[in-house]
This record gives structure tokens, sequence and C-alpha cells, in this order.
């Protein structure tokens, strides 16, 4: 019991020593994010455990590179997702997809919701706006097991936005829970 | 009294007199069936009843998952039992094609809204630029929409949040694809039209229909029908709505760009940086300043 929980704090401590990981606008991350117009600004930091081990998930916030698609949106969202020591960037909010007509305003939770075929699904919950009223959204990833490395879980993501209920993870592991929006 | 007394379709009960009844009143609602033709009236469940009832509950009940089956007391029979249900009306969700006027605005389009305003051209050019990021139509030629289930809840009264939750929540949000906002206008027409586009934002300014009054029109319906025009339209809706957006208009004429925003956008504007932009749009616009001339004594 005490083992994972001195990996989890482990974990956060890396986070937040990780370099530059607590300075906005790190030019380090541009690289994982291709679509952003500048360096991505720092958003949170926050590690999420697993089933099998952690996962440390650096949350950043950017506008979007001139011919990206925007159609309501001002700010995206990615995370640098750190594993083994293995960095990924990987844009959640905003890009083309069920995100795609949000203003991403920042990570707001995230946790374990799950796992669909053994592979892990991760909850998130952003604090984003529209033109006309500020809301939760309800984001999942999950981890492509063969090629160890995390994706968006669109229909999961699609499924969530059209069942009733208030954002949260609880919601998020009850509603996936059932076997649907797979 | 209960139309029917236990289940009709795709593994229900199937009780003969249930049946007829749901056959009846899906012949009754034939219009909502098509391409299919109405069931045969037999008492007895077949696949073209079941394809009947599920067609009629992804048109005619607008259900986001129909599922073949009409259960006594949920949604599909409530509308089986109407006597008619009518179909929107408005062009927007009538028409199939849509031709607004070419061209974009232009800058006697903006001096002109400047002069109603009593604002620089350039201040509202430069909210423009700022507020309208998205193309003002659509591929198809329909003017962009953004749809809020959270304003079809509260112009319903909550009457469809159990049943259709992804139309009607009390909880803003679960926009999902751009392409799925028209789709979720027309589902939501099918209850309540005038209550469903009331609960869209429109055109190049994103206006919501709920405003259409302060946009300088008496009805929803009339402001749509603008929203289709032309984008100049917009503009004009737009300087409608202005005046009418407590502390717009002095902090669009006082150039403050916060002020402005704060009122136009909400709360929300800094976090999406929208008065830093509109003062570089501005910047950019306007020619610069000549310095004072030095006042020699």
């Amino acid at each position: 019991m005490i083992r994972p929980l001195f990996r989890l704090l482990a974990l956060l401590a890396m986070l937040a020593a990780a370099p530059g990981g607590a300075v906005a606008g790190d030019a380090g991350y541009a690289a994982l994010f291709p679509q952003a117009a500048g360096p991505p600004v720092l958003d949170k930091s926050v590690a999420v455990a697993l089933t099998a081990g952690q996962v440390g998930l650096i949350s950043v916030r950017f506008a979007p590179a001139p011919g990206q698609s925007q159609m309501f949106n001002s700010f995206w969202c990615g995370l640098v997702i750190k594993s083994a020591g293995h960095a990924q960037g990987l844009v959640v909010v905003g890009e083309p997809g069920p995100t795609e007509t949000l203003s991403c305003l920042g990570l707001q939770a995230a946790g374990m919701i799950g796992s669909l075929g053994g592979a892990p699904r991760i909850g998130l919950l952003y604090k984003a706006s529209s033109p006309n009223a500020e809301s939760i959204a309800a984001v999942v990833i999950t981890l492509d097991t063969k090629a160890g490395i995390w994706k968006n879980d669109d229909p999961a993501t699609n499924y969530l936005t059209g069942i009733a209920g208030t954002p949260s993870l609880d919601w998020m592991r009850h509603a996936l829970g059932h076997g649907d929006g797979d | 009294m209960d139309v029917i007394s236990a289940s009709v379709g795709d593994g229900g009960k199937n009780i003969e007199a249930d049946v007829k009844t749901v056959q009846n009143l899906l012949t009754r609602h034939v219009m909502w069936l098509v391409p299919l033709m109405a069931p045969a009236v037999t008492g007895k469940v077949d696949v073209g009843t079941v394809m009947c009832i599920r067609q009629f509950q992804d048109t005619a009940a607008a259900l986001l998952h129909p599922d073949g089956v009409v259960s006594p007391h949920g949604f599909t029979i409530k509308q089986l039992a109407r006597p008619m249900i009518p179909p929107p009306s408005h062009p927007i969700f009538t028409q199939s094609k849509f031709t607004p006027a070419p061209g974009g605005l232009t800058k006697a389009d903006f001096d002109a809204a400047a002069k109603t305003l009593g604002c620089e051209s350039a201040a509202i050019q430069a909210v423009a630029q700022v507020e309208t990021q998205q193309a003002a139509f659509d591929a198809l030629g329909r003017p962009t929409i953004l749809y809020e289930r959270h304003y079809f809840s509260g112009f319903t009264k909550d009457a469809y949040d159990a049943t259709h939750p992804d139309i009607s929540n009390p909880v803003s949000g679960g926009y999902g694809l751009f392409s799925a906002q028209y789709p979720k206008l027309h589902r939501a027409a099918v209850l309540d039209e005038t209550a469903a586009l009331k609960s869209a934002s429109w055109g190049a300014f994103q206006i919501m229909g709920a405003n259409f009054q302060e946009a300088g029109f008496t009805s929803v319906g009339d402001f749509v029908t603008a929203m289709m025009q032309s984008e100049k339209r917009h503009l004009d809706a737009f300087v409608s709505f202005i005046p009418n957006k407590p502390g717009a208009l002095p902090a669009l004429k006082a150039l403050n760009w916060a002020g402005f925003a704060q009122a136009y956008n909400g709360d929300g504007y800094a976090a999406n940086a929208y008065d830093t932009k509109m003062a570089n749009a501005y910047n950019a616009l306007s020619p610069p300043k000549p310095p004072p001339h030095a006042v020699k004594k």
C-alpha cells in the first residue's frame, strides 16, 4: 500500500521538478505541439495512478497556429504525458473532433476511469468556453497498448456529450462502466 | 388511461391490442415514416413495424438512440398519441439550397456601422476580426451556428431533459462536432421550433437567437431569416445588438477593450484574451497618430 503511494508521490515530485515544468511558455514543450502558434503555456501537472504504474500529465494551453482549424476556439489544451521516461504530446481539446467547438480554459481534474479491453482509460475534465457559455468538457484518452501511446478516445468522449448529468470523474466512470461509448 | 398496456416492438411484450394501437398510430403519422410505408395493421409485430417505430423515433420523436420499442409511459407513445406533429416550418429547415449573398464585409459596411454606433470604423472592424474567427456560413451556405442545450432546457422548462439530454440539458456544454450542430437544432425544432431557434447562436457574430429583439427583430424567425441572407445582415444585427449590451457601446467608443470584451463576451474574456486580441487588431487597423507638436514658446 505504501509502495504505490510512494511511487505516486515520487512521480508528483518528478513532475514538479521536470525541466521547465513550472515555467510558463516553456519552449521545451513546443516540439511536442507543432499545432501551437507559440510555446505552450503550463496549465497544471497531475499524476494519475493506473492499475499498473502511474502516468504523469502536464496540461498545457496554447493558441493554435494559423491554418489550424479554429471554429469558435481561441485556445487549445494539450497534455505532455510522461511515463517510463518517455514524454508524449497529445492535443486533447480544440483540434478537429468532439471538442472542436470549444475554447479551452484549463484542466480541472484527471483520473483513471476504467479500462476497455485491458487498455486503461483516463478521464479529463476541462473548463472550456463557447461564444455563449462556460462549461466543463469531459474528455477520455486511452492507452494504445500495442503502440504504447495515449490517444483521444473520441467514441467515448462523443458518448459523454449526449447523456444527462453534471460532468465529474465519478459520472464518467459510471457512464462508461456499463459498456457504453465503445 | 394509458394508450397501450405493455411495450410494443423489438423485444416488447407485444400484446395484440397494443400492437394494433401502435400500428394505427404509426399510420396516422405516416408523413414521418418516409421513405417507409405505413405498417399493415395486423396486431402482430414484424420487421416492418419495428422499422417504422425506429423511423418515427428518429424523425418525429427526435430521439438520439431509437430502439424500436414503444413503452407504455415513454416519450414515443406520448408523441404517437398526438393528433398531429407539425414539422419545423422555418426555411432554415425546409430549404434544400442556401444561397447567401456572396462577398464578405467591406470597408463601407464598417464605416456605415461605425457611423450608426458613433465609434471608430477601425474599432468595429477590430471587434469583427476577433469575434468572427469562424466563417459566417458553412459549406452548405447555412449560417454558422452553435447549439446551446441549456438554453433549450430553460425555454422548454426542462420538459425534454430526461428524454433528450443531448439537446435539452440544464448543464451547458456537450457541443460535440461542429457538423452536429444543425442536426441537433433540427431535432430540437421537432420538439419546439421557437425554443430551438432561440437556443443557437448565429452567424458571423454568434448572436444568440434568444437575443432577437435586442438585435432588432420582432421574431426569432425573422432574425434567422436575416442570418441566412448575407454577412451584411449579420453586421446589421450586431450593430443593433451592441447598444443593448450594457456597457458595451461606451467601452467601444472609448476603445476600452477590456470593458468591451467583458460586456460582450462575459467574465471569461480575459482567459480567452479577447481584449488583447481586439487591441492588437485595432492597432493594426488604425493608422498611427502623428506625435503631438511641441509647443513653441
